[in-house]
């Protein structure tokens, strides 16, 4: 499936992008894509690792990038650059996500996992600070509240892509919200 | 009793409410000290998750796009970009005072040799043989290691002797796998499963470490 | 009269044990308890063991040294069970409880033996040295050792097994597990878990039983082994990586040969309707996989 025409707020509000390196690229320069990689890569991988708490986000997001340059001849401009290489990169995420029938069963995980999560260690170690609080959630929790409240996705938008109801897209952020606020330090 | 209001909270913070529920759940706001407390809670819950900020991963995944798009590299891997070539041996790092994490040999837990160890090279030597790049540093991963390793330096004398020696075994173990992995990484370093496996073991460390300094804690 | 005072001075004689200077001194003490409760035990050093009964007591006995005094503290809420030196440091304690099946058990030391048989509600049990064994337990069930092993058997729930150094059995279990060691090999058999999680450094991986359908199952190692026992008409998508490990199976497994698998290349093959998913990766060690046991026949690598 490609592209839906789904827009993330967040991005859309973005500065226009050089289209110089993008029209470059798109002729096969690869030192352009290069620079385009490098540009995009923190939002790519940081939306990646947040929606799959980290399983194989180095990998989806190597995915996404070799999907753009496959798709970099279909890219019309009428968003800015940015925000199509984030639709790019939310799709290929719920791509993987729809081969894995399981995830769907498991947007009703219960609270009780993360109440196994150890609390504030004594030392100044690598804590469970709020990315890590959110890298726990449970996979519908997390997919949601990521694509909602960091991504700025609608629910009905987010019920599109996952292929859910929407009053279940509301109860897991909902869920998400009240697991996490248990951590706000 | 559950209050029925809660549910809706998340809604009302998104403005997903009718006008006649927003209404009534005003009014509830007014009297309920949870319910408004649970509201402030998720504006802050929502107000954090708006300031995460993006962050570059750690490995370079560059060199496994390029490979896929059957590029040739443009760009040298990070690893091989460092002129300074680093390793220590154990006598070295011991004899130099210093608590640094041996890297040919696998990893020395501080207990024996004293002071803090990192994995991050501080010193150039001279070259030797089987010599390996050490571009892995983390600082955080390092600080934590070193933290949890001063607590057990600190506290060595309150733990039986066998228990250090199960755990010096265990924790030499890990650093195996750890160098086993480096050495991987040093012949085919854009290898993404060496370089998740080598980030397990080095999690793996720290859980054992902070094990450890949970005894020292409990005395 | 003569003959009564001797009736009597006999019968108080018989009702008295006769004292040994070396039997330890012991505390016997049974308290009632509400459901709902929760059974803690501190125990520095010693052996716990806890047995259940259906009556709505806890029973404590517990033999000691003369300087430890042990404590029993019930809130309503939990029964406390805990010793302390009266003259100086407390010595070791070897406790034998008999608490309600319904009762929620946890258990903390250092150098503690830890028995606990026929639980029907959470157990917790933690120790440095000594050996965890747990029979029964539901909902959520919690062994570590750090020197000893670990052993669970009927376990129904989230159960989770830890020892850095000897081996852990898990055995006719439900639910979800989470097994971890250093060292130490782990086998789950008999199991009928939806989830596996199993890690390990250097110790053998075993697991035998059902592979649910949606189930998700994970074993990595670094140079341990992993050998799966498998059902027959399995569901599964197969993901395998290695970096200089091997692969073997007698399942009719496609596309995982030696070429596929090099360099900790993920290859992703699948049985039936790809439903459960298995996870397998090891950096140098090997992976079989077999329908029914898996360990190999005699004969066979």
């Amino acid at each position: 499936m490609e592209a839906l025409a789904l827009v993330s707020p967040v991005q859309a509000n973005r500065d226009a992008e050089p289209l110089a390196d993008v029209t470059r690229a798109a002729k096969g320069d690869v030192r352009a894509f290069e620079a385009l990689y490098r540009a995009h890569l923190p939002r790519v991988h940081s939306l990646v690792r947040r929606m799959t708490a980290g399983r194989d986000a180095d990998e989806l997001t190597q995915d996404v990038f070799v999907r753009v340059w496959q798709k970099l001849g279909t890219f019309r401009g009428d968003s800015s650059f940015s925000t199509w290489v984030h639709r790019l990169a939310v799709n290929v995420v719920i791509e993987r996500f729809r081969t894995d029938r399981a995830r769907r069963a498991r947007m009703h995980d219960g609270e009780e996992i993360f109440n196994t999560i150890a609390g504030p260690r004594m030392t100044r170690d690598i804590g469970l600070d709020f990315e890590a609080a959110l890298e726990q959630l449970p996979d519908g929790a997390r997919e949601i509240f990521v694509l909602h409240d960091v991504e700025g996705y609608k629910h009905h938008e987010i019920a599109t892509l996952l292929e859910i109801a929407p009053g279940t897209s509301k109860a897991q952020l909902h869920r998400a919200r009240m697991i996490l606020r248990k951590h706000l330090t | 009793m559950t209050d029925t209001w809660n549910d809706r909270l998340s809604e009302y913070l998104d403005g997903e409410l009718t006008p006649g529920e927003r209404v009534a759940l005003d009014a509830h706001l007014a009297t309920c000290r949870d319910c408004a407390a649970t509201l402030a809670d998720l504006r802050a819950v929502v107000d954090r998750a708006a300031a995460l900020l993006p962050r570059t991963p750690e490995t370079d995944l560059w060199p496994g796009v390029a490979e896929r798009i059957d590029a040739p590299p443009t760009v040298v891997p990070f690893l091989t970009r460092s002129r300074r070539r680093i390793s220590f041996t154990l006598p070295q790092a011991v004899a130099a005072g210093l608590a640094l994490m041996v890297v040919s040999g696998g990893g020395v837990w501080v207990l024996n040799h004293g002071g803090r160890t990192t994995e991050a090279p501080l010193v150039e030597a001279a070259p030797q043989t089987g010599v390996l790049p050490v571009s892995f540093a983390d600082p955080r991963y390092d600080e934590a290691i070193a933290d949890l390793q001063q607590t057990l330096q600190d506290g060595r004398a309150q733990l039986d002797p066998q228990t250090v020696m199960i755990l010096e075994a265990n924790l030499d173990a890990i650093d195996k796998a750890i160098d086993q992995c480096r050495q991987a990484l040093a012949a085919d370093p854009a290898n993404l499963y060496l370089h998740n496996h080598l980030a397990e073991a080095r999690q793996r460390k720290l859980a054992l470490l902070r094990r450890a300094a949970e005894m020292v804690n409990k005395g | 009269m003569l003959t009564a005072g001797i009736a009597l001075a006999l019968t108080l004689a018989q009702a008295q044990p006769p004292s040994s200077p070396r039997e330890a001194p012991k505390t016997d003490e049974t308290v009632p308890v509400q459901r709902g409760a929760r059974l803690t035990i501190n125990n520095f050093a010693g052996e716990v063991v806890i047995h259940t009964w259906d009556k709505d007591q806890v029973h404590v006995l517990a033999r000691h040294q003369p300087r430890t005094q042990v404590t029993i503290r019930n809130n309503g809420t939990v029964v406390l069970v805990s010793a302390s030196g009266t003259h100086g440091p407390q010595g070791s304690v070897d406790y034998d409880i008999t608490a309600p099946a319904w009762m929620p058990i946890r258990t903390e030391g250092t150098y503690n033996f830890v028995t606990v048989d026929g639980a029907q509600a959470e157990v917790f049990a933690n120790t440095i040295r000594g050996d965890v064994i747990i029979k029964g337990g539901t909902g959520s069930v919690t062994a570590k050792s750090v020197e000893g092993e670990v052993d669970v058997d009927g376990a129904r729930g989230k159960v989770n097994v830890n020892s850095v150094n000897e081996k852990i059995r898990v055995t006719n279990s439900s639910g979800e597990i989470t097994a971890e060691s250093v060292n130490g090999t782990i086998t789950m058999t008999g199991m009928d878990a939806v989830s596996v999680d199993a890690s390990s450094v250097n110790g053998t991986i075993t697991y035998e039983g059902r592979i649910a359908d949606s189930g998700h199952y994970s074993f990595e190692t670094h140079n341990g082994d992993l050998l799966l026992g498998l059902p027959e008409n399995l569901n599964a998508t197969f993901t395998i990586r290695t970096y200089q490990g091997s692969f073997s199976t007698d399942l009719p497994l496609q596309g995982v040969g030696r070429n596929e698998l090099q360099r900790g290349r993920r290859v992703t093959t699948t049985l039936g309707n790809g439903s459960a998913e298995i996870s397998l990766e090891t950096f140098g060690g090997r992976i079989r996989l077999r329908r029914g046991t898996a360990q190999p026949q005699r004969g066979k690598s």
